[in-house]
């Protein structure tokens, strides 16, 4: 018990493996979308015809907010998975993390917009999707970039860059 | 024939008095130029902070008046002011020269004052000048590298900790960069940075009181918690005495002692003493002189008073750069006017918000008193402003550029250190990244924009059967529909 008390968990190391394995998620999701891009039902007929959600299920009675119009439905389509891929590589190596990341959470949010927020209608499990695991994936990616930003060492760190003094304490 | 002028005199080359003689030389003023300051350099109080810090040099903080004045016609006397005999308009230097003038500018500024606080003047270090800063920035890293080989706990913990005394402005800016600085200096040694304290010891309530930033408060007061080792405060303190290794103070009446080998003083400031010996008639409480709205002094309008000097007893103006350099101005123009043969103006002096820095790249620009900015933009606009301000615009556009190149080009950051050791992306692995991505992703479009063109094209590279072998649904082989 003692030893597993003291057993040193690395809150570095848990962020980077957390950073990566999101990356690498979106960047699987991106090749995955070129691969599907033009079979039935594939990733380009999804984006062209996918009324947006939104919440959830929509009313009885109500068909829900149109597709997004083809001007912005068709660049789309055809640039999502391309910056899935190349943004996903970047957080994932932990490159321009604020930045790749902010892009990657507006991403989510609008794959999270198009499939609904409480897809299954419920926020109880029922057999479908009862929340949409986007939204943690949001805040996890938010926490990469919170934890990049705010910890010491990185203002130390953004410091010694600032005023040139890293290169004297590496001779 | 010309008839030849007594010259103009300028007591004091800080803001009023620099830009006084700056501005009456590009106005082509006719009489002759006598500026008369005790240090060879200038010193743009206001960037003392990044001296200390290393972010600007000396040179562009603190220019020579030789190098400002050098070909302009303005005479530089490098001197101590022993008197100034206002009936018979004459200055007295301290190495016993005398000048007579025509006109005068007093612009002496302020000295510090300690109050008569015992071991403060033998102890504190003062803040209000480039070679003070320097003083501080020397004792500070000389306490870190003693508290980095100390074993004493205690004993550490005194070098590590640095008192601030007052909260004004100064103070607060002082506390802010050195909670940023001290940490990477003693990391860089080897220390835990974590056992650095830095203590803002104030007499009142609250930070910045009366002053003109107290609208900032509490965004001044949540920087200064969020710093990277936080910045304590020790509010409603009365310092009692200074001693080499601490300072004794009272707090609610309660005698108290906060151990601290470093104690920087930035608690007070009085006009130039030899203000006294002046107009006794014409002063107030704090000993300044008081002028008339353009300016002049009322029984002597041929001598004029700028900065901290000068009291407008119906529009009294803070101690801050903008004013002085706004007076500095205003004194040239109305300088000018009298030797036209015109007569002198209101000195029209516009607040545009204040400034402050908040750590290393934070501040804030409170600007027009309506909007506040904060953060890295923040430090920004203070920059940007204050740079501006610089005397003589090729010093400006010298250092200005300078400092655009070190912001934008980021060319503080050396160029042979690994990225993992910095946190920060180099642009040769980013970019490298981008474009291996690019090279993924490229025949994936390709097939997916074409796929009979690419099958044809690519059939040799094995490449399209490995795509249709990883595709889980089966292909449509049109092109996508575009509308």
């Amino acid at each position: 018990m003692e030893s597993l008390l003291n057993f040193k968990i690395s809150l570095k190391k848990a962020v980077a493996l957390n950073r990566i394995t999101m990356g690498l998620f979106f960047f699987l999701s991106g090749i995955g979308n070129y691969l599907n891009f033009n079979v039935d039902n594939g990733f380009f007929h999804t984006v062209l015809t996918q009324r947006l959600l939104l919440w959830g299920p929509f009313p009885a009675g109500w068909e829900g907010t149109p597709p997004l119009p083809p001007l912005l439905a068709i660049p789309y389509a055809w640039l999502l998975p391309l910056a899935e891929i190349i943004v996903g590589t970047l957080f994932a190596m932990g490159f321009w993390v604020r930045w790749t990341g902010l892009l990657l959470i507006l991403m989510t949010f609008s794959i999270t917009l198009a499939f609904g927020i409480i897809p299954g209608g419920s926020l109880f499990a029922n057999g479908v999707e009862s929340f949409n695991k986007n939204i943690m994936f949001m805040t996890l990616i938010w926490m990469v970039i919170a934890y990049e930003i705010d910890t010491k060492k990185a203002r130390m760190r953004r410091t010694m860059e600032r005023l040139n003094l890293l290169e004297k304490t590496i001779q | 024939m010309d008839r030849i002028y007594p010259p103009t005199i300028i007591l004091g080359g800080g803001f009023v008095g620099l830009f006084t003689a700056l501005h009456l030389r590009q106005q082509n003023y006719p009489r002759p130029i006598i500026l008369i300051e005790q240090r060879d350099r200038f010193t743009f109080k206001p960037l003392l902070y990044e001296l200390l810090t290393g972010e600007l040099h000396p040179e562009q903080v603190c220019p020579r008046y030789a190098d400002l004045f050098s070909n302009n016609g303005i005479s530089f006397v490098q001197d101590r002011l022993d008197r100034i005999d206002l009936p018979q308009r004459l200055v007295t230097l301290a190495s016993g020269k005398d000048y007579a003038y025509g006109n005068l500018v007093i612009a002496l500024g302020s000295q510090t004052t300690y109050f008569n606080i015992p071991g403060a003047e033998d102890n504190a270090f003062p803040f209000t000048s480039a070679t003070e800063a320097l003083m501080l920035k020397a004792r500070l890293q000389d306490c870190l590298q003693t508290a980095s080989q100390t074993k004493d706990p205690e004993q550490r913990q005194r070098l590590l900790t640095v008192a601030v005394i007052g909260a004004g402005p100064a103070g607060v800016e002082l506390a802010c960069t050195l909670a940023d600085i001290l940490p990477v200096w003693y990391d860089m040694m080897g220390g835990d940075y974590e056992e650095i304290r830095v203590v803002l010891v104030n007499r009142s309530e609250s930070i910045l009181k009366g002053d003109i930033n107290s609208r900032l408060r509490q965004t001044a007061k949540k920087s200064l918690g969020d710093r990277t080792v936080a910045v304590e405060l020790l509010l409603e303190a009365v310092v009692m005495e200074i001693t080499p290794t601490g300072v004794k103070y009272s707090h609610k009446g309660q005698p108290n002692f906060l151990p601290a080998m470093t104690i920087a003083w930035t608690g007070g400031t009085v006009p130039h003493p030899l203000l006294q010996t002046l107009s006794p008639e014409n002063r107030n409480q704090r000993g300044q002189l008081q002028v008339m709205p353009t300016l002049q002094l009322p029984q002597f309008p041929e001598v004029f008073v700028g900065g901290d000097c000068a009291y407008l007893q119906d529009n009294p103006q803070p101690p801050t750069a903008q004013v002085a350099y706004q007076q500095g101005k205003a004194i040239a123009h109305n300088l000018k006017a009298l030797a036209d043969g015109r007569s002198p103006v209101p000195a029209q002096v516009n607040l545009r918000g204040t400034l402050m820095k908040l750590g290393i790249d934070e501040g804030v620009a409170n600007i027009f008193d309506r909007w506040e900015v904060k953060g890295e933009l923040g430090h920004l606009i203070r920059h940007g402003t204050y740079l501006e301000l610089l005397p003589k615009p090729i010093h400006n556009f010298k250092v200005t550029t300078e400092w655009l190149k070190d912001e934008l080009l980021q060319r503080h950051q050396p160029q042979s250190i690994n990225p993992r050791q910095v946190g920060r992306t180099p642009l040769v692995a980013g970019v490298t990244t981008v474009a291996a991505s690019l090279a993924i992703a490229f025949p994936l479009i390709w097939h997916a924009a074409q796929p009979e063109q690419f099958r044809q094209q690519m059939t040799g590279t094995g490449i399209p059967t490995l795509i249709e072998r990883m595709m889980p649904l089966r292909s449509v082989d049109t092109q996508p529909q575009r509308q």
